[in-house]
Protein backbone atom coordinates (compact mmCIF):
# COMPACT_ATOMS: atom_id res chain seq x y z
CA UNK A 1 0.00 0.00 0.00
CA UNK A 2 1.42 3.37 -1.01
CA UNK A 3 2.37 5.80 1.74
CA UNK A 4 0.82 9.24 1.37
CA UNK A 5 2.27 11.98 3.50
CA UNK A 6 -0.32 14.75 3.37
CA UNK A 7 1.67 17.11 5.56
CA UNK A 8 4.63 17.36 3.20
CA UNK A 9 2.58 16.42 0.12
CA UNK A 10 4.51 13.35 -0.84
CA UNK A 11 3.43 9.96 -2.15
CA UNK A 12 5.70 6.95 -1.96
CA UNK A 13 5.54 3.58 -3.67
CA UNK A 14 7.45 0.40 -2.96
CA UNK A 15 8.54 -1.80 -5.87
CA UNK A 16 10.23 -5.12 -5.11
CA UNK A 17 12.49 -7.06 -7.49
CA UNK A 18 11.91 -10.74 -6.76
CA UNK A 19 13.37 -13.89 -8.30
CA UNK A 20 15.81 -16.76 -7.84
CA UNK A 21 19.40 -16.29 -6.75
CA UNK A 22 21.74 -14.82 -9.36
CA UNK A 23 18.93 -13.95 -11.76
CA UNK A 24 20.06 -10.31 -11.90
CA UNK A 25 17.92 -8.38 -9.41
CA UNK A 26 20.81 -6.37 -7.99
CA UNK A 27 22.14 -5.80 -11.51
CA UNK A 28 18.80 -4.17 -12.41
CA UNK A 29 19.09 -1.73 -9.52
CA UNK A 30 22.73 -0.96 -10.29
CA UNK A 31 21.88 -0.23 -13.91
CA UNK A 32 18.99 2.01 -12.91
CA UNK A 33 21.26 3.81 -10.47
CA UNK A 34 23.82 4.40 -13.25
CA UNK A 35 21.21 5.73 -15.69
CA UNK A 36 19.24 8.08 -13.46
CA UNK A 37 20.51 11.67 -13.01
CA UNK A 38 21.98 12.44 -9.58
CA UNK A 39 19.22 14.86 -8.60
CA UNK A 40 16.56 12.14 -9.08
CA UNK A 41 18.09 9.39 -6.99
CA UNK A 42 19.23 8.80 -3.45
CA UNK A 43 22.00 6.59 -2.17
CA UNK A 44 21.88 2.95 -3.17
CA UNK A 45 22.15 0.74 -0.11
CA UNK A 46 23.25 -2.89 -0.49
CA UNK A 47 23.31 -5.33 2.39
CA UNK A 48 25.43 -8.07 0.83
CA UNK A 49 27.77 -10.84 1.87
CA UNK A 50 31.52 -10.65 1.27
CA UNK A 51 31.10 -12.37 -2.08
CA UNK A 52 28.51 -9.76 -3.11
CA UNK A 53 25.45 -11.96 -2.79
CA UNK A 54 22.45 -10.09 -1.43
CA UNK A 55 22.09 -10.87 2.27
CA UNK A 56 19.05 -8.77 3.20
CA UNK A 57 18.16 -6.32 0.43
CA UNK A 58 19.32 -3.63 -1.98
CA UNK A 59 17.53 -0.30 -1.84
CA UNK A 60 17.35 2.59 -4.29
CA UNK A 61 15.05 5.63 -3.88
CA UNK A 62 13.92 7.43 -7.05
CA UNK A 63 12.40 10.90 -7.03
CA UNK A 64 10.16 11.54 -10.03
CA UNK A 65 9.18 15.14 -9.30
CA UNK A 66 5.84 16.80 -8.59
CA UNK A 67 2.42 16.19 -10.09
CA UNK A 68 -0.59 18.16 -8.81
CA UNK A 69 1.59 19.46 -5.99
CA UNK A 70 2.49 15.97 -4.78
CA UNK A 71 6.08 14.80 -4.90
CA UNK A 72 6.12 11.25 -6.23
CA UNK A 73 8.78 8.79 -5.16
CA UNK A 74 9.52 5.14 -5.86
CA UNK A 75 11.53 3.02 -3.47
CA UNK A 76 13.06 0.05 -5.27
CA UNK A 77 14.09 -3.04 -3.32
CA UNK A 78 15.58 -6.39 -4.20
CA UNK A 79 15.18 -9.51 -2.11
CA UNK A 80 17.91 -12.09 -1.47
CA UNK A 81 17.26 -14.86 -3.98
CA UNK A 82 18.94 -17.73 -2.21
CA UNK A 83 16.41 -20.23 -0.88
CA UNK A 84 17.53 -20.09 2.76
CA UNK A 85 16.90 -16.33 3.09
CA UNK A 86 13.14 -16.66 3.02
CA UNK A 87 12.61 -14.82 6.31
CA UNK A 88 14.27 -11.76 4.80
CA UNK A 89 12.17 -12.00 1.64
CA UNK A 90 8.99 -12.02 3.70
CA UNK A 91 10.02 -8.91 5.62
CA UNK A 92 10.84 -6.98 2.47
CA UNK A 93 7.45 -7.70 0.91
CA UNK A 94 5.74 -5.76 3.70
CA UNK A 95 3.82 -2.88 2.12
CA UNK A 96 4.76 -3.83 -1.45
CA UNK A 97 2.98 -1.92 -4.21
CA UNK A 98 4.41 -3.72 -7.24
CA UNK A 99 6.71 -6.61 -8.17
CA UNK A 100 9.22 -7.14 -10.96
CA UNK A 101 9.86 -10.87 -11.09
CA UNK A 102 13.35 -11.40 -12.53
CA UNK A 103 13.62 -14.83 -14.16
CA UNK A 104 16.87 -16.45 -15.26
CA UNK A 105 17.20 -17.79 -18.83
CA UNK A 106 19.93 -20.28 -17.89
CA UNK A 107 18.95 -23.86 -18.83
CA UNK A 108 19.55 -25.16 -15.32
CA UNK A 109 17.43 -22.45 -13.64
CA UNK A 110 13.98 -23.30 -14.93
CA UNK A 111 12.98 -25.05 -11.74
CA UNK A 112 14.52 -22.30 -9.57
CA UNK A 113 12.41 -19.73 -11.45
CA UNK A 114 9.23 -21.73 -10.87
CA UNK A 115 10.04 -22.29 -7.20
CA UNK A 116 10.79 -18.61 -6.66
CA UNK A 117 7.47 -17.60 -8.21
CA UNK A 118 5.68 -20.09 -5.98
CA UNK A 119 7.61 -18.72 -3.02
CA UNK A 120 6.48 -15.18 -3.96
CA UNK A 121 2.86 -16.34 -3.94
CA UNK A 122 3.31 -17.98 -0.51
CA UNK A 123 5.04 -14.98 1.01
CA UNK A 124 2.40 -12.57 -0.27
CA UNK A 125 -0.21 -14.73 1.42
CA UNK A 126 1.49 -13.93 4.73
CA UNK A 127 0.23 -10.36 4.17
CA UNK A 128 -3.17 -11.59 2.97
CA UNK A 129 -2.30 -10.64 -0.59
CA UNK A 130 -2.81 -12.67 -3.74
CA UNK A 131 -0.33 -12.35 -6.59
CA UNK A 132 -3.22 -11.49 -8.91
CA UNK A 133 -3.96 -8.42 -6.73
CA UNK A 134 -0.41 -7.05 -6.78
CA UNK A 135 0.79 -5.30 -9.96
CA UNK A 136 3.43 -7.70 -11.26
CA UNK A 137 5.51 -8.04 -14.41
CA UNK A 138 8.07 -10.66 -15.43
CA UNK A 139 11.52 -9.77 -16.73
CA UNK A 140 13.26 -12.71 -18.41
CA UNK A 141 16.91 -11.86 -17.95
CA UNK A 142 20.15 -13.11 -19.50
CA UNK A 143 18.68 -13.46 -22.99
CA UNK A 144 22.22 -13.16 -24.38
CA UNK A 145 23.23 -16.59 -23.07
CA UNK A 146 24.10 -18.86 -26.00
CA UNK A 147 22.07 -21.68 -24.44
CA UNK A 148 19.25 -19.50 -23.11
CA UNK A 149 15.98 -21.35 -22.63
CA UNK A 150 13.38 -20.59 -25.31
CA UNK A 151 10.91 -17.88 -24.31
CA UNK A 152 8.01 -20.23 -25.05
CA UNK A 153 9.26 -22.70 -22.45
CA UNK A 154 9.77 -20.00 -19.82
CA UNK A 155 6.40 -18.41 -20.38
CA UNK A 156 4.69 -21.80 -20.26
CA UNK A 157 6.16 -22.35 -16.81
CA UNK A 158 5.95 -18.83 -15.38
CA UNK A 159 3.00 -17.34 -17.18
CA UNK A 160 0.81 -20.17 -18.49
CA UNK A 161 -2.38 -18.10 -18.29
CA UNK A 162 -0.80 -15.03 -19.86
CA UNK A 163 -1.58 -12.93 -16.79
CA UNK A 164 1.63 -10.95 -16.68
CA UNK A 165 3.43 -8.65 -19.08
CA UNK A 166 6.74 -10.31 -19.97
CA UNK A 167 9.93 -8.51 -20.98
CA UNK A 168 13.15 -9.95 -22.36
CA UNK A 169 16.30 -8.44 -20.91
CA UNK A 170 20.06 -8.38 -20.72
CA UNK A 171 20.19 -6.39 -17.50
CA UNK A 172 23.98 -6.22 -17.43
CA UNK A 173 23.76 -4.12 -20.63
CA UNK A 174 20.69 -2.10 -19.53
CA UNK A 175 18.62 -3.87 -22.19
CA UNK A 176 15.07 -4.45 -20.97
CA UNK A 177 15.72 -2.87 -17.57
CA UNK A 178 13.58 0.25 -17.86
CA UNK A 179 10.58 -1.31 -19.63
CA UNK A 180 9.47 -3.64 -16.80
CA UNK A 181 9.97 -0.88 -14.23
CA UNK A 182 7.87 1.47 -16.33
CA UNK A 183 5.20 -1.18 -16.83
CA UNK A 184 4.87 -2.10 -13.16
CA UNK A 185 4.97 1.57 -12.11
CA UNK A 186 2.18 2.39 -14.54
CA UNK A 187 0.11 -0.48 -13.16
CA UNK A 188 0.72 0.75 -9.59
CA UNK A 189 -0.25 4.32 -10.49
CA UNK A 190 -3.37 3.21 -12.35
CA UNK A 191 -4.40 1.02 -9.42
CA UNK A 192 -4.17 4.00 -7.09
CA UNK A 193 -6.04 6.20 -9.57
CA UNK A 194 -8.84 3.62 -9.72
CA UNK A 195 -9.07 3.46 -5.92
CA UNK A 196 -9.18 7.20 -5.40
CA UNK B 1 -10.09 4.76 -0.46
CA UNK B 2 -6.49 5.63 0.20
CA UNK B 3 -5.00 4.36 3.41
CA UNK B 4 -2.03 6.34 4.71
CA UNK B 5 0.04 4.27 7.12
CA UNK B 6 -0.33 7.01 9.70
CA UNK B 7 -2.51 10.08 9.37
CA UNK B 8 -0.31 13.08 10.10
CA UNK B 9 -1.51 16.39 8.72
CA UNK B 10 -2.87 19.74 9.78
CA UNK B 11 -3.04 20.44 13.50
CA UNK B 12 -2.04 16.86 14.39
CA UNK B 13 1.11 17.18 12.31
CA UNK B 14 1.96 20.53 13.94
CA UNK B 15 1.53 19.13 17.44
CA UNK B 16 3.61 16.03 16.68
CA UNK B 17 6.26 18.22 15.08
CA UNK B 18 6.34 20.31 18.27
CA UNK B 19 6.67 17.18 20.41
CA UNK B 20 9.69 16.09 18.36
CA UNK B 21 11.31 19.49 18.97
CA UNK B 22 10.63 19.12 22.71
CA UNK B 23 12.11 15.63 22.61
CA UNK B 24 15.32 16.98 21.09
CA UNK B 25 15.55 19.72 23.70
CA UNK B 26 14.93 17.35 26.64
CA UNK B 27 17.15 14.51 25.44
CA UNK B 28 19.92 16.60 23.84
CA UNK B 29 19.73 14.22 20.90
CA UNK B 30 20.70 15.17 17.34
CA UNK B 31 17.66 14.02 15.39
CA UNK B 32 14.20 12.66 16.08
CA UNK B 33 11.93 11.21 13.45
CA UNK B 34 8.80 9.20 12.89
CA UNK B 35 8.94 6.59 10.16
CA UNK B 36 6.37 4.08 9.06
CA UNK B 37 7.13 0.40 9.24
CA UNK B 38 7.77 0.24 5.51
CA UNK B 39 10.68 2.64 5.98
CA UNK B 40 9.20 5.94 4.78
CA UNK B 41 9.95 9.11 6.76
CA UNK B 42 6.74 10.77 7.98
CA UNK B 43 8.18 13.67 9.99
CA UNK B 44 11.63 14.57 11.27
CA UNK B 45 13.39 17.21 13.34
CA UNK B 46 17.04 18.11 13.73
CA UNK B 47 18.66 19.96 16.66
CA UNK B 48 19.94 23.39 15.66
CA UNK B 49 23.51 22.46 16.54
CA UNK B 50 23.46 19.00 14.92
CA UNK B 51 25.47 18.24 11.78
CA UNK B 52 23.65 17.48 8.55
CA UNK B 53 22.09 14.03 8.84
CA UNK B 54 22.89 11.17 6.46
CA UNK B 55 20.38 10.26 3.73
CA UNK B 56 17.05 10.03 5.55
CA UNK B 57 15.68 7.55 3.00
CA UNK B 58 18.54 5.14 3.61
CA UNK B 59 18.41 5.67 7.36
CA UNK B 60 14.66 5.12 7.61
CA UNK B 61 14.78 2.04 5.39
CA UNK B 62 17.55 0.47 7.44
CA UNK B 63 15.86 1.30 10.76
CA UNK B 64 12.52 -0.17 9.64
CA UNK B 65 14.20 -3.27 8.22
CA UNK B 66 16.30 -3.72 11.33
CA UNK B 67 13.20 -3.35 13.48
CA UNK B 68 11.37 -5.99 11.41
CA UNK B 69 14.35 -8.35 11.60
CA UNK B 70 14.65 -7.91 15.38
CA UNK B 71 10.95 -8.54 15.79
CA UNK B 72 11.24 -11.72 13.71
CA UNK B 73 14.15 -12.85 15.90
CA UNK B 74 12.09 -12.23 19.05
CA UNK B 75 9.19 -14.20 17.59
CA UNK B 76 11.49 -17.19 17.03
CA UNK B 77 11.62 -17.35 20.83
CA UNK B 78 7.91 -16.87 21.34
CA UNK B 79 8.21 -13.17 22.16
CA UNK B 80 6.01 -10.55 20.49
CA UNK B 81 9.06 -8.31 20.03
CA UNK B 82 12.00 -6.92 21.96
CA UNK B 83 11.10 -4.26 24.52
CA UNK B 84 14.00 -2.00 23.66
CA UNK B 85 16.03 -1.39 20.53
CA UNK B 86 19.18 0.52 21.34
CA UNK B 87 22.29 0.75 19.18
CA UNK B 88 25.43 2.44 20.41
CA UNK B 89 28.61 3.16 18.53
CA UNK B 90 31.71 4.99 19.76
CA UNK B 91 30.10 8.36 19.01
CA UNK B 92 26.55 7.89 17.78
CA UNK B 93 23.60 5.78 18.90
CA UNK B 94 19.94 5.24 18.06
CA UNK B 95 16.97 4.51 20.26
CA UNK B 96 13.62 3.32 19.01
CA UNK B 97 10.08 3.26 20.39
CA UNK B 98 6.99 1.83 18.73
CA UNK B 99 4.10 4.14 17.90
CA UNK B 100 1.26 1.64 17.74
CA UNK B 101 1.16 -0.77 14.83
CA UNK B 102 1.90 1.74 12.09
CA UNK B 103 5.03 3.68 12.93
CA UNK B 104 8.27 4.02 14.86
CA UNK B 105 9.82 6.91 16.76
CA UNK B 106 13.60 7.04 16.38
CA UNK B 107 16.04 9.22 18.30
CA UNK B 108 19.65 9.61 17.15
CA UNK B 109 22.07 10.82 19.82
CA UNK B 110 25.79 11.26 20.29
CA UNK B 111 28.20 11.14 23.21
CA UNK B 112 26.94 14.54 24.40
CA UNK B 113 23.66 12.95 25.47
CA UNK B 114 23.07 10.43 28.26
CA UNK B 115 21.42 7.21 27.16
CA UNK B 116 19.14 7.15 30.20
CA UNK B 117 17.89 10.64 29.45
CA UNK B 118 17.39 9.78 25.76
CA UNK B 119 15.37 6.69 26.67
CA UNK B 120 13.19 8.51 29.17
CA UNK B 121 12.51 11.49 26.91
CA UNK B 122 11.77 9.22 23.93
CA UNK B 123 9.38 7.03 25.92
CA UNK B 124 7.51 10.11 27.18
CA UNK B 125 7.39 11.63 23.70
CA UNK B 126 6.10 8.34 22.23
CA UNK B 127 3.26 8.25 24.76
CA UNK B 128 2.34 11.88 24.05
CA UNK B 129 2.51 11.41 20.27
CA UNK B 130 0.30 8.33 20.46
CA UNK B 131 -2.23 10.30 22.51
CA UNK B 132 -2.21 13.16 19.98
CA UNK B 133 -2.71 10.78 17.06
CA UNK B 134 -5.50 8.88 18.82
CA UNK B 135 -7.27 12.14 19.67
CA UNK B 136 -7.11 13.47 16.12
CA UNK B 137 -10.60 13.92 14.78
CA UNK B 138 -10.13 15.60 11.41
CA UNK B 139 -10.69 13.24 8.47
CA UNK B 140 -7.78 12.84 6.04
CA UNK B 141 -7.74 15.41 3.23
CA UNK B 142 -9.38 14.33 0.01
CA UNK B 143 -6.88 14.10 -2.83
CA UNK B 144 -7.72 13.23 -6.42
CA UNK B 145 -5.35 10.70 -7.96
CA UNK B 146 -7.06 10.32 -11.31
CA UNK B 147 -6.03 9.00 -14.72
CA UNK B 148 -4.54 12.38 -15.64
CA UNK B 149 -2.35 12.26 -12.55
CA UNK B 150 -1.32 8.69 -13.36
CA UNK B 151 -0.41 9.64 -16.96
CA UNK B 152 1.54 12.71 -15.83
CA UNK B 153 3.51 10.65 -13.33
CA UNK B 154 4.31 8.00 -15.95
CA UNK B 155 5.58 10.80 -18.20
CA UNK B 156 7.93 11.88 -15.40
CA UNK B 157 9.20 8.32 -15.21
CA UNK B 158 9.85 8.34 -18.96
CA UNK B 159 11.67 11.65 -18.57
CA UNK B 160 13.86 10.13 -15.89
CA UNK B 161 15.19 7.59 -18.37
CA UNK B 162 15.23 9.97 -21.31
CA UNK B 163 12.60 8.00 -23.20
CA UNK B 164 9.81 10.54 -23.32
CA UNK B 165 10.14 10.94 -27.07
CA UNK B 166 10.12 7.24 -27.80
Amino acid sequence: MSTINFAIREINFKIVYYGPGLSGKTTNLKQIYDQVPAESKGEMVSLATEDERTLFFDFLPLDLGKVNGFKTRFHLYTVPGQVFYNSSRKLILRGVDGVVFVADSSPDRLRANAESLRNLRENLQEYNLRLAEVPTVIQVNKRDLPDALPMEMLTQVLNPEDRFQVFEAVAAEFKGVFEPLRAVSTMVLEKLAQKA
Amino acid sequence: MLEPSLDLYGETFDRVDGLLRELLAKSRARYAMIIDRKGFVLVHQRALWAPKPPSLDSFATLIASNYSANRAIAQLFGEEGFKETVQQGAEVGTYLEELGEAALLVTVFDSGAQLGRVKMATKLAAAEIKAVIEAAEDPPPVVEFDKEWSDSTTALLDGLFGTRER
